[in-house]
């Protein structure tokens, strides 16, 4: 849906599924090119970072009860 | 921050979650494998599942839900990397990891044991950063506990144990390792930030079963 509203917005087309966690699981193929592992890998890494940065913050800030 | 990592080591240790959740995902790999036997010793059942894996390698990840198929082309022998590569690319292994990372990232939350540790630290941030290391370990020995049990199921069911090509095994084991863990730190924080075990561990299950596709 949302690779649909980027297209009808800017005309091209974008694999959103390639830039998830879960879709990048499910991508990486049998004895697939060294350059797909790699992205893979920083998939990884940025979503790893992020959240555990958000819930870092979160956490630090919230009351505990 | 050690000490923090050694009491959260410790306690991943005691949990008998962990415990209970490698047994049963030794039993989803046997199963699993026994299944794809199955498949593998039809001949038709075998093309089959080839061809559904060279039409749709490209876009597999769009399919909702999860599934386990043989990739191994008729006539050749069935190895380690097939197998293994056929339950992570069906998300066996990343149910179990993400299962455990809500239990784990909530239960001094929901046990208010939270309370005695959280006013001993400098920064309580530092709590969820050692949990953080603690769900790396722990996927780190997910994924051995996986070859293991996928080695010995391999060895039973086929009745041989060929492993396939080591350095693109290695390669392929190690960066769904990392996505793995992305995916349990993902976990983590929704369950830290919702703080509500059966709606995050919901969304964890629904994030394995490719829900993003209806996105």
């Amino acid at each position: 849906m949302a690779a649909r509203w980027i297209h009808t917005l800017t005309g091209r087309t974008v694999d959103l599924l390639s830039y998830t966690v879960t879709g990048t699981i499910g991508m990486l193929k049998l004895n697939g090119s060294p350059e797909l592992l790699v992205k893979a890998a920083l998939v990884a890494v940025v979503y790893g970072v992020v959240f555990t940065a958000v819930s870092a913050i979160v956490f630090q800030r919230r009351d505990i009860r | 921050m050690l000490n923090l990592i050694k009491m959260d080591f410790y306690r991943m240790l005691k949990s008998k979650s962990q415990y209970i959740l490698w047994a049963l995902l030794a039993a989803m790999l046997i199963l699993t494998t026994a299944t794809m036997r199955e498949e593998y010793k039809d001949p038709e059942a075998s093309a089959k599942n080839w061809d559904t894996v060279q039409e749709s390698v490209e876009d597999s990840a769009e399919n909702l839900g999860m599934y386990v198929t043989v990739p191994t082309e008729p006539g050749q022998k069935a190895t380690l990397y097939d197998m293994f590569y056929a339950n992570t690319q069906g998300k066996v292994e990343a149910v179990f990891v993400v299962i455990f990372a809500v239990l784990f990232a909530t239960a001094d939350i929901r046990s208010g044991y939270i309370k005695n540790i959280g006013g001993q630290c400098k920064r309580r941030a530092d709590l969820v950063l050692s949990k953080a290391v603690i769900l790396f370990f722990y996927t780190v020995l997910t994924f051995a506990v996986t070859f293991l049990i996928q080695a010995l199921s391999n060895a039973v069911f086929f009745g041989y144990l060929e492993i396939g090509p080591v350095s693109d095994l290695l390669g392929y084991a190690a960066v769904q390792i990392l996505l793995h863990y992305a995916l349990a730190l993902i976990v983590m924080g929704l369950s830290i930030i919702i703080l509500n075990n059966i709606i995050s561990m919901t969304l964890a299950i629904l994030l394995c079963m490719n829900v993003t596709v209806l996105f």
